[in-house]
């Protein structure tokens, strides 16, 4: 089964200061971003992409939705290579992924009416009659849990979880077969993640939607996504089904995110030790060849991704 | 005598839509030393609340009534600016969510602090800024005389949030209050800063108050926990005790929805609708539009908070002895 | 903060070659020339040769580089119009009046309208925020001749205080520049009020009395200071700008200050007085932005010392 989204060695890096300043001297500034990420999303699965700020997760998503160059490395579609396809190319192509962001406020354009922001994907595409668009909409707010009155009301008009669900019924418009979702939760309240959590699951099931979720949220992360990879300074520094993340963690920086994780047994209230960025890359787990499934580069000095087990990914430095 | 004693209060804002009643007859109490967690969602009036009871509410604009708003048995209510501006900083201090806009970006951080410790002794500013060298090193900062002379955009936000929480502590407060101190921190960063926050509480064996929306951090810090929605008091409180035997439909609502607490990839237990609108509130309960048990009474009658054993009350009909 | 001085005073030079080519293709493609006048026409034989003395035949670049090669020697040529002197003589003449005029104007308009922008902004929505709003709209709004015509009136009408027009003494300059000063003043004030009350609008301010800070050190020590930052970066052109007088005010009082000159340079074709008058003015708003992102770059910090450094 070949991956419905595939982003190979994508690397990204921002160019500071303007053109000017580097005339007069000072070498520009450059800021990687992203620094050779890899990874598939197989059909009907959900991958997490954990990170914290500055970790590069938001940049890959943006990335792979086309939304920003890529430096170098490729972002391949149901097989199709479209990294540096031209615009109009590209354009039919953008109904296979769609994306949900974090601030649905500012997301939707306060000036159309809700009706008109979901039915936009069909006037961008020149997609089925006015009659037919209705009917999808309608079809789509109850999707999406949203009563049809509420088609000519405003984003302004709505609750945080409620433009949410708007942003996602937009996003399924075009049936796409991946959803990247950029911290869609993040900035709800308790009682409304999960309802829109909730309602990504259903969607997911019933539409056979693969789901890049980028969050920083492991919690959230844990009840949606059946593999989770975790970023760390542009890199990814461990992959593996959720549970074993969860149970078995090897890398320094993944346990550190899990041990700051508060328990909600009041019980158990343990004086907790945190690791320094320091430590945490001292502590990078050291293999031997004998230990990894795949053939690594013995003779790069520095950490590479290699794999534990079949499905377990840890970036580790090898030895001999 | 409680430390803290606020009794019925009531603050509302005007607003050009109408009136926002932000807090609907909130009445809870503090005692020297005990610290306490203010959960909520947005639109609670939890932060709204502590705000008031530091008189931070600009009037015109906010209105705020109560039958008691106590501080060490002073009365905040009816305070002249000279009393409040003495009390805050020394007696009581508060600490705020996102410190990139907290500190006055054209000074430095060694000024701001040696500012606070300045303006509540008589202590000169080679002394004052001595004081904030030592306050920074406490709060677990490493280059402590480095950082007296940076100014807030030269550092993270977890520096910044440790050097606020250094400057709330400058005049040795009886009462810190943190406003949703971690929501704008890296996850990391988050339970190093709620770490040190309640180390410091028990080498000083100062009261704190924890504003959050995280029941996570409620768990991990404080002693007892009050629940609010909708402006009002739900359920009150020991920690232990609302966490293993909530009695308020909205508490155990709460706590049942939070995400990744099972293992496996689930369907997570939600609470249908969303909070109320603070513009035109619903009559009753709060939460009786939302809540599974709900009945006429609940939607017509708001209840009051009944008490239902030691340290423990909710306000809810259906909640049972 | 070396290398952003150079690139600023870079793109001055460059504003300027930019404004001057621009200029001179302008004012060459009004029609008529200099020495079309009506009432004497002049015989075709004569004009040709007043052109040719003044470089008036040559091809439009030629005139112009001749035109910047004497600029960068300090000549700006001969007024056609007064032909008895240099450019450079002549506004060193006429800027005096004016430079008073606006200068003394905008020193006295500009305190003015910052402490009534003060008031109004640490008043706000009450009645001095009001008036304050009423009577800055009103400089701004009411012409400035209509403001001349009624001090006229009033003053020197009705009640003999003060002289009606000219500039020899004193005594003559305090209607013009009271009737200048209005316009300073109500913008000055109108800034200074949005800048005060974006400022008390940011959440330092409330972490500031959350320390426990008095109202008033709040305000001046902090408040004002943030506020300075948007103010300066608006005032500094705008003084300049206006130091050099008003078109309007100069006509009602008989100020013989440069006033008069934009205008006829344009009817009269004088180009030499043209270019020079509108060369100098670009130059001083370019100074006074120059000065102003200084200015900018050295009160906030984030310019000054470049962005994080400690993790």
């Amino acid at each position: 089964m070949s991956p419905v989204l595939e982003l190979r060695n994508l690397r990204k890096s921002f160019g500071m200061g303007s053109g000017f300043a580097n005339f007069f001297g000072g070498a520009p500034q450059q800021v990687v971003a992203v620094d050779g990420v890899s990874l598939n999303v197989m059909p009907r699965k959900v991958l997490g992409l954990v990170g914290e700020s500055g970790s590069g997760k938001s940049t890959c998503g943006l990335m792979a939705m086309r939304l920003l160059d890529v430096t170098s490395g490729e972002i391949i579609v149901n097989g199709t290579d479209i990294t540096r396809l031209e615009p109009a190319v590209l354009k039919p192509l953008r109904k296979q992924m769609q994306i949900v962001f974090q601030d649905s406020y500012s997301s939707l354009d306060p000036m159309m009416t809700l009706s008109q922001i979901v039915a936009e994907p069909f006037v961008i595409h020149g997609m089925y009659t006015i009659q037919e668009r209705n009917e999808i909409v309608g079809d789509l707010f109850e999707k999406v849990g949203l009563d049809r009155s509420y088609r000519s009301r405003y984003p302004h008009e709505l609750s945080g979880g409620q433009r949410q669900r708007i942003s996602i019924a937009r996003a399924l418009a075009l049936k796409p077969d991946i959803l990247v979702a950029d911290e869609p939760t993040s900035a709800l309240d308790v009682s409304v993640k999960a309802q829109v959590i909730n309602l990504m699951h259903d969607l997911q099931e019933e539409m056979g939607l693969s789901i890049l979720f980028i969050s920083h949220e492991l919690n959230v992360i844990r009840s949606l996504a059946d593999e989770i990879a975790v970023m760390h300074n542009g890199r990814i520094v461990e992959q593996a089904p959720t549970e074993t993340i969860f149970k078995d963690a090897q890398h320094p920086y993944t346990k550190s995110l899990l041990n700051a994780i508060p328990s909600l047994d009041a019980r158990k209230r343990v004086r907790r030790s945190f690791m320094t960025a320091e430590e945490i890359t001292a502590n990078i787990p050291k293999v031997s060849q004998a230990d990894i499934t795949t053939t690594a580069n013995v003779s790069t000095t520095g950490p590479q991704l290699v794999n534990v087990s079949e499905d377990h990914k840890v970036e580790a430095i090898v030895e001999g | 005598m409680q430390l803290v004693d606020i009794k019925d209060l009531r603050v509302s804002f005007r607003h050009h839509d109408g009136v926002v009643s932000a807090v609907r007859g909130v009445t809870l109490g503090l005692s020297k030393g005990e610290s306490l967690g203010i959960v909520g969602e947005s639109g609670s009036g939890k932060s709204v609340t502590f705000l008031a009871l530091m008189r931070l509410l600009q009037a015109p604009a906010a209105t705020i009534e109560a039958d008691k708003l106590e501080l060490d048995g002073s009365d905040l209510l009816n305070a002249d600016a000279k009393a409040l501006s003495d009390i805050r900083g020394s007696l009581v201090s508060m600490v705020f969510q996102d410190p990139m806009t907290s500190f006055d970006p054209l000074f430095t951080i060694g000024y701001q602090i040696s500012e606070t410790i300045q303006t509540h002794g008589n202590t000169g500013k080679k002394a004052a800024l001595a004081q904030a060298r030592e306050l920074l090193a406490k709060v677990e900062i490493k280059h402590p005389d480095r950082v007296l002379k940076q100014y807030p955009h030269q550092l993270s936000g977890g520096m910044l949030q440790r050097a606020m929480i250094a400057m709330a502590l400058s005049c040795e407060p009886r009462l810190l209050i943190a406003d949703e101190p971690t929501t704008a921190l890296d996850v990391t960063v988050q339970a190093q800063i709620l770490q040190l926050i309640t180390d410091l509480q028990q080498e000083t064996g100062m009261s704190l108050i924890i504003i959050t929306h995280d029941l996570g951090v409620i768990a991990e810090t404080v002693d007892r926990v009050v629940v609010m929605y909708g402006g009002k008091v739900m359920e009150i409180g020991d920690t232990l005790e609302i966490f293993e035997d909530p009695l308020n439909p909205y508490t155990k609502a709460l706590i049942e929805s939070i995400p990744g607490r099972e293992a496996g990839k689930r369907k997570l237990i939600e609470i249908p609708g969303s909070s109320p609108n603070a513009l035109s509130p619903p009559s009753g309960c709060p939460f009786h539009p939302r809540c599974k048990l709900a009945d006429d009474k609940c939607a017509s009658d708001a209840p009051n908070l009944s008490t239902f054993g030691k340290n423990r009350s909710a306000a809810c009909w259906k909640v049972v002895q | 903060m070396i290398g952003y001085v150079l690139r600023r005073l870079m793109s001055i030079c460059v504003t300027f070659f930019v404004v001057s080519v621009l200029l001179f293709v302008m004012m060459h493609a009004i029609p008529g020339g200099p020495f079309d006048a009506v009432e004497m026409p002049l015989d075709d034989a004569v004009k040709a040769k007043i052109m040719a003395r003044y470089g008036l035949d040559q091809p439009l670049y030629v005139q112009y580089l001749k035109y910047m090669w004497g600029v960068l020697h300090f000549d700006f040529g001969i007024p056609y119009q007064s032909p008895g002197e240099t450019v450079l003589e002549l506004l060193g003449r006429a800027w005096i009046p004016s430079l008073v005029l606006g200068g003394a104007g905008v020193l006295i308009g500009a305190p003015l309208g910052i402490a009534l922008g003060l008031v109004a902004a640490l008043h706000r929505n009450s009645w001095v925020d009001y008036v304050a709003s009423v009577i800055s709209t009103l400089g701004l709004t009411v012409p400035v001749f209509v403001t001349s015509m009624l001090l006229i009136l009033v003053f020197a009408v009705w009640l003999n205080w003060l002289p009606a027009s000219g500039w020899g003494e004193p005594k003559k300059w305090i209607l013009p520049i009271v009737a200048y000063a209005a316009i300073p003043m109500a913008t000055y004030a109108r800034y200074t009020r949005s800048a005060m009350l974006d400022t008390l609008n940011k959440p330092f301010v409330t972490v500031l009395r959350a320390k426990g800070l008095p109202e008033r050190k709040i305000i001046f020590q902090h408040v004002l200071r943030n506020s300075a930052i948007p103010m300066v970066t608006v005032f500094l052109p705008m003084f300049i700008g206006t130091a050099t007088g008003s078109i309007f005010v100069e006509a009602m009082f008989r100020v013989p200050g440069l006033g008069a000159y934009f205008v006829s340079s344009i009817e009269t074709r004088d180009y030499p007085l043209e270019m020079a008058l509108v060369l100098m003015i670009t130059v001083m708003f370019c100074l006074a932005y120059f000065l102003a992102d200084i200015a900018y770059a050295l009160l906030n910090p984030r310019i000054r010392l470049g962005g994080r450094s400690s993790k």
